[in-house]
């Protein structure tokens, strides 16, 4: 055991090493000239004084801040995948600085790091009242984060997308981009690291003993509820100062301490020493790296999406080997089933809701002067801008209603969905590389590179879980860090700041606004081509909630059907994505709202989601147009910002597994 | 179907072997399993007796050797011949959500009529057959998940029996029972093997059990065979010492004179 833990330490020093080389070839190639004197060798010194040196400094001060943010955070948490950018404490630091640098300067101005902070406090204000109940779970709590994240970044994508240029620096700043022009972020962020190690140092007892259950730590005359919100609002500010100053960089707090964890540092004394050091190596070997990589042709690529792009696989591997705090897992809550036994009668006020839904959103409308309802001649003339959009919506709505459900029922898992999984963002990720190599890929290439993306997204996932024998807590981690790898992809793929970068953004925040009728017709001809299939085998849906030893030993053709279902739910997902965006979250409820409703049997359930994720889908376009009218907001975000407080509702109540 | 005139035992197994990341569970073992018998595999825990049944079951794959069913290697069986001929209840019963204790049964029908089939009359007739056979009928509208303990089993038993197989394997099928249960569900289980002629395989804890209401008590211990035989050949002081690895004692029953083993 010492042996390895010198071997390990020796790994350390030489990555250290590695990135002090790294850092010694950019201070050679930087040195100024001693034969070019006057201007051009002042620039030079200029150069290397203010860009070169406060870089370093800043990659190391970062990643220890992190690190130990990242740490503080699971600790006090109990959950080994909280830190900054998990729990949408960045998230929100950046969601606040957007909305401060349009709507109020004046506090950009006075404080940026005040900023991010009440931005980072809100954030985990909302996660932690989201999942108080649920005694902050680890997989709520993570769960919670996600969405929070996931919906300031659509809000801030929605900014930039609305203000153009002048916001997309922040995008740029949202990469965490390293480059320096000073010393003042280093000095900004070395007063709360310092603070930060002091105060954990002096809470070396308390912090302890967090470690331990809720029962024990009070049993022992803890002050718990105070010293928990203390050290993470602690963390907090650590964590704000450094998104204010360099912007989100991910992954260095969850690995840093995971990582100190693996190597050998076993106390909580040795951890507050080890998870800062290895966050600083980590974050500048990251960083020199990048500056490798951009070589002369300059800064393009942003450290921050590298560190995810590096951190993604590191949290899949990392997941079969956590020990994790064991919960009351979510599938064990005692079950409220409730079934109709005439699921005909239950399907058909659901249709007639469907198309009132559609309805309202086709004749109710907003001008200048007030409400009106369209008829006639003006709908006639309304009908070519509002159909297409509309009959979009619905279409996209039902895909995700029926990707839920075949997702939620082969995996066994209620909060499954293509959303959560990441297989939204896979069918993201596979359109990148489409219209990286081609900018004027038409139609049919971007759907099938969304497709790959999302098949093997999803392929990738369940044979992870298939491996290590995941429970259903775990394969939602797994989710969650597929979204933040392949987000990290677009992030870098955006701050390109080309017109790749705004095909992407436009993507990310989900707008049907564009809608065509070949998108309309491609849409329904996808709907009908995958769901008539899934209702011919409806069959298996019924039988693999059940687990696979019934379902081999009742000779389903596991294989085969697994095959199918995920090609099926890789096409509609994919599609799905294309047209409304990968944050929607109408996967997950969909299948939630037809259950209870009653529908239990596969086939009836599958129906019904199609139906309520339309119906959702047709709302949430209708409020996209209507509530900051004149204006329109992106329909994926008001469909996250609809379903995300009923997955919350979810956690909170501890859902039942179901199939 | 194989023809059932031939002589063939129902399972003969050569020289299976499993292991897992190099551990070996189960050493090279032989054994064949008679037609219409009820056995029983008692062991300590970590003996293999889960990892055996689930390779007879296939629901996993052997290292090596040969599994026999009916004269076949059942690598060669396709998912659903297989299933019409073994059924299989995992040890923990999945949660069955919103299902009713009959359309749990009728799913037992899918290897016969598959994933586009017709749910037909003969369908029908095997699940109410089954439902009558374990005493359900009153229970047929109700959900899997609010039944007790011993019904839920009876309904997994219930989804088995409409399986219509050659072969029941049960993991352990009484794990989660109080003692009346246990016994009811072994009564049911010898009863029902009786009326159809079928063989059962069953894992059991307690050896007393496996006496009481098997045919043949197979005993493994560290993933080898130690001992089989008839529940008397068993229950002995020497034998369970060697199996279970603790001193045991016997007495006979007051009633039936049969041995009753306790723990010394």
């Amino acid at each position: 055991m010492a042996e390895r833990r010198t071997v390990l330490t020796m790994l350390w020093g030489l990555l250290a090493a590695a990135a002090l080389a790294l850092f010694a070839r950019q201070v050679a190639a930087a040195w100024p000239d001693p034969a070019v004197a006057g201007m051009d060798g002042d620039l030079q010194r200029v150069i290397l004084w203010y860009t070169v040196l406060p870089r370093a400094a800043v990659a190391i001060l970062a990643g220890a801040a992190l690190g130990l943010a990242g740490l503080l955070l699971q600790r006090v948490l109990r959950n080994p995948l909280a830190e900054p950018s998990t729990l949408g404490i960045s998230a929100g630091a950046q969601l606040a600085m957007a909305v401060a640098t349009l709507y109020a300067p004046a506090a950009m101005a006075w404080s940026q790091g005040a900023v991010a902070f009440a931005g980072g406090v809100l954030a985990v204000a909302i996660v932690m009242a989201l999942t108080w109940r649920r005694g902050l779970e680890p997989v709520s709590v993570v769960l919670a984060g996600m969405m929070v994240a996931l919906t300031c970044n659509a809000g801030s994508a929605a900014l930039i997308l609305a203000n153009g240029d002048y916001l997309f620096s922040l995008f740029i700043w949202g990469g965490g981009s390293l480059v320096q022009q000073s010393w003042s972020p280093a000095v900004a962020i070395a007063p709360p690291l310092c603070f930060g190690v002091v105060a954990a140092l002096l809470m070396l007892r308390p912090l302890s003993i967090l470690g331990l259950d809720d029962a024990s730590a009070k049993n022992l005359g803890l002050a718990l509820n105070a010293t928990r919100l203390l050290v993470v609002a602690l963390a907090v500010w650590i964590a704000t100062t450094v998104a204010a100053e360099v912007g989100v960089i991910g992954f260095v707090g969850l690995a840093a301490p995971a990582l100190a964890m693996l190597s050998g540092a076993r106390s909580l004394r040795q951890r507050l020493v080890a998870a800062p050091l290895i966050g600083a190596i980590l974050l500048w070997l990251t960083d020199g790296l990048v500056q490798l990589a951009a070589g002369q042709g300059g800064e393009r690529v942003p450290t921050g999406a590298a560190t995810a792009l590096l951190g993604g696989p590191l949290l899949l591997w990392l997941l079969p080997r956590l020990k994790m705090f064991e919960w009351p897992s979510l599938s064990r809550a005692a079950a409220t089933a409730r079934r109709s036994d005439t699921p005909g009668r239950v399907l058909l006020p659901v249709a007639i809701g469907t198309l009132t839904a559609a309805a309202v959103a086709l004749l109710v409308g907003q001008r200048p002067e007030g409400w009106f309802v369209a008829t006639g001649p003006l709908l006639s003339e309304l009908w070519e801008w509002r159909v297409p959009r509309l009959a979009l919506a619905a279409a996209a709505g039902g895909m995700l209603g029926a990707a839920g459900v075949v997702i939620q029922r082969m995996t066994g898992n209620p909060l499954a969905s293509p959303e959560v999984l990441g297989v939204g963002s896979g069918a993201g990720a596979g359109l990148t590389a489409v219209i990286l190599l081609d900018f004027t890929a038409g139609l049919g290439w971007q759907l099938a590179g969304s497709v790959a993306g999302a098949f093997l997204a999803l392929l990738a996932i369940l044979a992870t879980a298939a491996r290590s024998h995941f429970g259903p807590e775990r394969l939602l981690l797994a989710g969650v860090a597929m979204s933040a790898l392949f987000s990290a992809v677009f992030t870098a793929v955006i701050s390109l700041g080309n017109a790749q970068s705004y095909i992407l953004l436009r993507w990310l925040s989900g707008s049907t606004s564009g809608a065509t009728m070949p998108q309309v017709w491609m849409a329904v001809v996808l709907l009908a081509a995958t769901c008539l299939p899934l209702l011919a085998v409806s069959r298996w849906l019924d039988i693999l909630p059940l687990g696979t030893g019934t379902a081999r030993s009742l000779g389903l053709p596991l294989r085969c059907a697994r095959l199918v279902l995920v090609s099926l739910t890789a096409l509609i997902t994919a599609g799905a994505s294309m047209f409304v965006g990968p944050l929607s979250f109408i996967g997950l409820i969909a299948p939630h709202l037809a259950r209870l409703c009653g529908l239990a049997g596969a086939r009836h359930h599958l129906v019904g989601s199609i139906l309520f994720g339309a119906a959702v889908m047709m709302v949430s376009d209708w409020l996209a147009r209507m509530v900051a009218f004149p204006y329109q907001m992106p329909v994926g975000l008001f469909a996250s910002l609809i379903s995300g407080p009923y997955l919350v509702y979810l956690l909170g109540k501890g859902v039942s597994r179901h199939g | 179907m194989i023809p059932a005139s031939s002589n063939e035992p129902l399972y003969r197994i050569d020289g299976v072997s499993f292991a897992v990341g190099g551990r070996a569970i189960l050493q090279p073992l032989d054994l064949t399993l008679e037609r219409s018998r009820i056995y029983a595999l008692v062991g300590p825990n970590g003996s293999g007796k889960s990892s055996l049944i689930k390779l007879l079951a296939r629901q996993q794959a052997r290292s090596g050797g040969v599994i026999r069913l009916l004269g076949r290697d059942i690598a060669g069986f396709g998912e659903r011949e297989f299933a019409r001929t073994v059924a299989y209840m995992p040890q923990f019963t999945p949660p069955a959500e919103a299902m009713t204790v009959r359309e749990l049964v009728a799913l037992g029908r899918f290897p016969w009529h598959g994933t586009l089939g017709r749910f037909g009359d003969e369908d029908h007739a095997k699940v109410e057959e089954a439902l009558r056979q374990t005493d359900l009928q009153n229970f047929a509208e109700r959900l899997v998940d609010s039944l007790s303990g011993g019904e839920r089993q009876r309904a997994w038993l219930a989804m088995m029996l409409a399986q219509d197989t050659r072969c029941l394997l049960l993991d352990e099928p009484t794990s989660a029972l109080d003692i009346a249960h246990q016994a009811e569900i072994l009564a049911l289980v010898r009863e029902l093997a009786g009326k159809r002629g079928i063989t059962v395989m069953v894992v059991l804890h307690d050896v007393n059990m496996a006496a009481r209401y098997c045919d043949e008590i197979i005993a493994l211990t560290g993933g080898r065979v130690f001992a089989r035989g008839a529940p008397a050949e068993i229950v002995r002081p020497d034998v369970l010492a060697a199996v279970y690895g603790v001193a045991m004692g016997t007495s006979p029953h007051p009633r039936t004179g049969e041995p009753l083993a306790y723990l010394i």
